[in-house]
């Protein structure tokens, strides 16, 4: 009967082990998942993505701007910085390339229509500055007509990126928030968990100091009931003695008596 | 001591006063900032003492070319996958003009500008690039000159913050 019980127990308590692991496990498996989760959010290359965007309608206006100082009259702005201008505008062109981009604008198709028309303009651009005459006015206008083409798709650009940058900060902070009450959650279970442990421990020492104290009543009880017997025993010989004394008093008062008579 | 040796002694001093002079000179115009024969591709001014164009220093692509070169291959936010890069080290650049100071500022093209501690030019290696996986850079590819750090070859530099600091189309540093 009693071996069944602690069988019982044994079983209980394996299963006891058995369950604490598979929830460390799945608290591991948790954390990981989270950690992947913030990186994942964390690390996007979106703050560079939309400075590219907002650099590059901020160079297209510049470089209008100086197109227009040019064509007003020469002697406003030197065909070199013209030229450099449009270098610093094609600069922003090209990082168009660079990765986390096309992934900023939410729709990829229009992305790419619109990069598609950007580097035709900078292709009509280079053939038309690298012409004879290149500053002459009537390429100058025939630029400027180019270049207006393109002001819808770059402005769409940059108002898109900038609308997706804000979603993307949205989902950062809805990400961080569930994250952290992940973490609560977490947190608070691994307090409950060492609760629990700690009152289980409190329970075992409890158990132990009254096992102890029993153990001590019952050498207490042994040592008095040792120590009653050698007092009877003690009180046994003195009886016995007076036994034999108060036997042997008469006897010898009587031959005393006897004695002095005779 | 004969009159003839006394002679030989005063050339052989005169010789050497000479040629001490002449060392002296040498290395005096070696530490003044010569006049750029090319187009200047990079303008330095604030608290420098080496100047050769008013208060500034000019520099042309031969000049920094002239300086002791340091090539470095990194990848960065714009080069993913990396590119070598090749140029004078910004100390090397620093000291040749004097620079005096806590800060600089960098200027790029587009009127980007971004400030470097001086301490980061002395405690890493960092590089004006002037070329490009051995190419000069043209404004179109971030030249002339670009800012690059040792990225690869020091990991804690791989933040936002270095990031920022990395100015390409470099076109002029204040120092304060």
């Amino acid at each position: 009967m009693k071996g069944s019980a602690l069988m019982k127990r044994n079983k209980l308590l394996l299963f006891f082990v058995a369950g604490l692991a598979t929830l460390y496990v799945a608290i591991a498996v948790l954390q990981v998942r989270q950690v992947g989760s913030l990186q994942r959010v964390m690390l996007r290359n979106d703050r560079e993505a939309l400075w590219t965007f907002l650099q590059l309608e901020s160079e297209y206006l510049r470089f209008s701007n100086a197109l227009d100082l040019r064509r007003l009259d020469p002697k406003n702005l030197p065909a070199s910085t013209l030229q450099l201008r449009f270098d610093i505008f094609v600069s922003r062109v090209n990082a168009l390339d660079g990765t986390g981009m096309r992934e900023l604008i939410g729709d990829a198709a229009s992305f790419d229509k619109a990069k598609t028309s950007i580097q035709r303009f900078v292709r009509q651009a280079d053939g038309l500055l690298s012409a004879s005459s290149p500053y002459d006015p009537a390429i100058l206008q025939e630029l400027r007509r180019d270049l207006d083409t393109i002001k819808g798709p770059i402005r769409e650009l940059s108002i898109s990126a900038g609308q997706t940058s804000a979603l993307l900060v949205d989902a950062r902070t809805k990400e961080i928030r569930t994250q952290l009450h992940v973490s609560v959650a977490l947190t608070a279970f691994l307090c409950v968990l060492t609760l629990l442990f700690a009152l289980a421990m409190l329970r075992q020492h409890r158990h132990r100091i009254a096992a102890q104290a029993l153990n001590l009543q019952g050498q207490m009880a042994l040592a008095s009931l040792s120590a009653r017997q050698e007092k009877d025993a003690a009180l046994r010989v003195v009886q016995d003695e007076l036994h034999e004394i108060t036997e042997a008093l008469p006897l010898a008062i009587f031959r005393a008596h006897r004695g002095n008579l005779i | 001591m004969s009159l003839l040796r006394i002679f030989r002694k005063i050339t052989r001093f005169i010789q050497l006063l000479l040629g001490l002079l002449c060392l002296m000179g040498g290395l005096s115009s070696a530490h003044a900032l010569e006049k750029p024969s090319d187009v200047v591709v990079l303008t330095i001014s604030g608290q420098i003492s080496q100047m050769n164009k008013g208060k500034t220093a000019v520099f042309g692509m031969q000049m920094l070319s002239r300086l002791p070169q340091r090539t470095l291959f990194t990848k960065s936010p714009w080069y993913p996958t990396g590119a070598e890069f090749t140029g004078p080290l910004l100390r090397d650049v620093l000291q040749a003009v004097g620079a005096k100071g806590k800060t600089v500022t960098a200027y790029a093209l587009n009127d980007y500008k971004t400030e470097i501690p001086l301490d980061d030019a002395t405690k890493y290696d960092v590089i004006l690039a002037r070329l490009k996986n051995g190419k000069p850079m043209a404004v179109r590819d971030k030249g002339p000159l670009f800012v690059v750090y040792p990225f690869d070859a020091v990991p804690e530099l791989q933040t936002q913050m270095y990031y920022n600091r990395s100015a390409w189309q470099l076109t002029r540093l204040q120092i304060d």
